[in-house]
């Protein structure tokens, strides 16, 4: 057997896109604060993937504050993802997972955690209403039991997959 | 009986795939995978080119059918013009110990170059490995000087350094398992995935 040595401090990222740190938008004093507090809050943590196709209007939410998505936007665990009327919004993430969503559409990242030094694996995403196509990553290939999509209704577990879904608001 | 009542009528009335659906697509590379739908206590299989199933309710769980791809097609227009590109996986090779890049790699790396300059809108991971030879703490090391003589090629090559994230591994992510102390030169690399 292999011995397989943990060494869980040295899974790191040792540079991530310094974008996340870039203010969009000083509208007003007070959203500038709630903007840098939200930010260096999220300073120490790795984005999770990034905005790579848009159409139309879509909205990313990290926390209370949304801003309208841009291409090459990083995403975070625990965003909003939303699309309007005209809306088209893909995301690829660090494990190469692939999703994109059709107008009128909500997801929210609820859990991603991708550390294949340390073994560590999570990614669950939650479809509220529209529609969704998904392409699996190496989440999938390293650690199958550690995907899932979730709707309003219904709970998927892929393996080695491409699909669509589509649900009701 | 009404599950599948409601199937024919649909298909008959051309309306299309239900509102609440899930649809199995081969992958770009034509191999087709599998989906699980859950739902209370029942569950439907999806193993085929365009097996579906109304994800509706329980009862409609039992009744896999096979989408119109032309229903597909214009039912999910918007995500699938939206699908990100592919990643591109690049894989480097190094000698015992080196952190110098191995000659035979260099197609690779000027491939990942001209994939990378051909591009918009992209961000890159460079991740360094070694294989079972040496400590792990030894091994940690060389894996990071490897991923940053990689990262500093790209950059010298005129890649922006700030797209380009830097891991490494040590030797716990081999591609090929060996025991401690094996020298395995497939497990002595940097990959570069371009997203």
């Amino acid at each position: 057997m292999v011995a397989k040595i943990a060494l869980h401090r040295f899974d790191l990222t040792l540079s991530s896109n310094g974008k996340a740190a870039k203010m969009r938008s000083p509208w007003s004093a007070v959203a500038t604060i709630l903007c840098a507090i939200a930010l260096s809050a999220r300073a120490e943590e790795a984005s999770v993937g990034f905005v790579k196709a848009l159409s139309g209007l879509a909205t990313v939410t990290h926390g209370a504050i949304a801003t309208p998505a841009a291409l090459a936007m990083p995403i975070y665990q625990h965003d909003r993802l939303e699309t309007g009327g005209d809306g088209e919004l893909g995301v690829t993430f660090r494990d190469n997972t692939r999703i994109s969503l059709g107008p009128n559409s909500r997801i929210e990242l609820e859990h991603f955690v991708f550390k294949p030094a340390t073994k560590e694996y999570g990614f669950l995403l939650r479809l509220a209403y529209g529609t969704l196509e998904y392409i699996s990553g190496l989440t999938e290939k390293l650690a199958p039991e550690a995907m899932s999509i979730e709707t309003p209704g219904f709970t998927l577990g892929a393996r080695g997959t491409r699909l669509l879904v589509r649900t009701e608001q | 009986m009404r599950v599948i009542a409601l199937a024919v009528l649909l298909a008959l009335s051309g309306c299309g795939l239900p509102a609440t659906v899930v649809i199995l697509l081969p992958d770009e590379n034509g191999t087709v995978g599998h989906v699980t739908v859950h739902e209370g206590g029942s569950n439907a299989e999806l193993d085929k080119p365009l097996a579906a199933v109304n994800s509706g309710s329980e009862a409609s769980l039992h009744n896999v059918f096979t989408a119109q791809r032309s229903d597909v097609d214009s039912e999910f227009a918007g995500a699938l013009e939206a699908t990100p590109r592919a990643p591109l996986v690049y894989i480097l090779y190094f000698q015992t110990g080196l952190s110098e890049l191995d000659p035979r790699s260099r197609d690779s790396f000027a491939a990942a170059i001209a994939a990378v300059k051909g591009a918009a809108n992209i961000d890159i991971s460079v991740v360094g490995h070694a294989d079972a030879t040496g400590s792990a703490s030894y091994n940690l090391a060389l894996s990071l000087r490897r991923a940053e003589t990689v990262r500093d090629a790209l950059v010298a090559a005129g890649i922006p350094g700030e797209i380009i994230e830097v891991g490494y591994h040590g030797a716990n992510n081999p591609l090929i398992p060996t025991p401690p102390g094996v020298p395995e030169l497939r497990n002595r690399r940097v990959e570069i995935t371009i997203r």
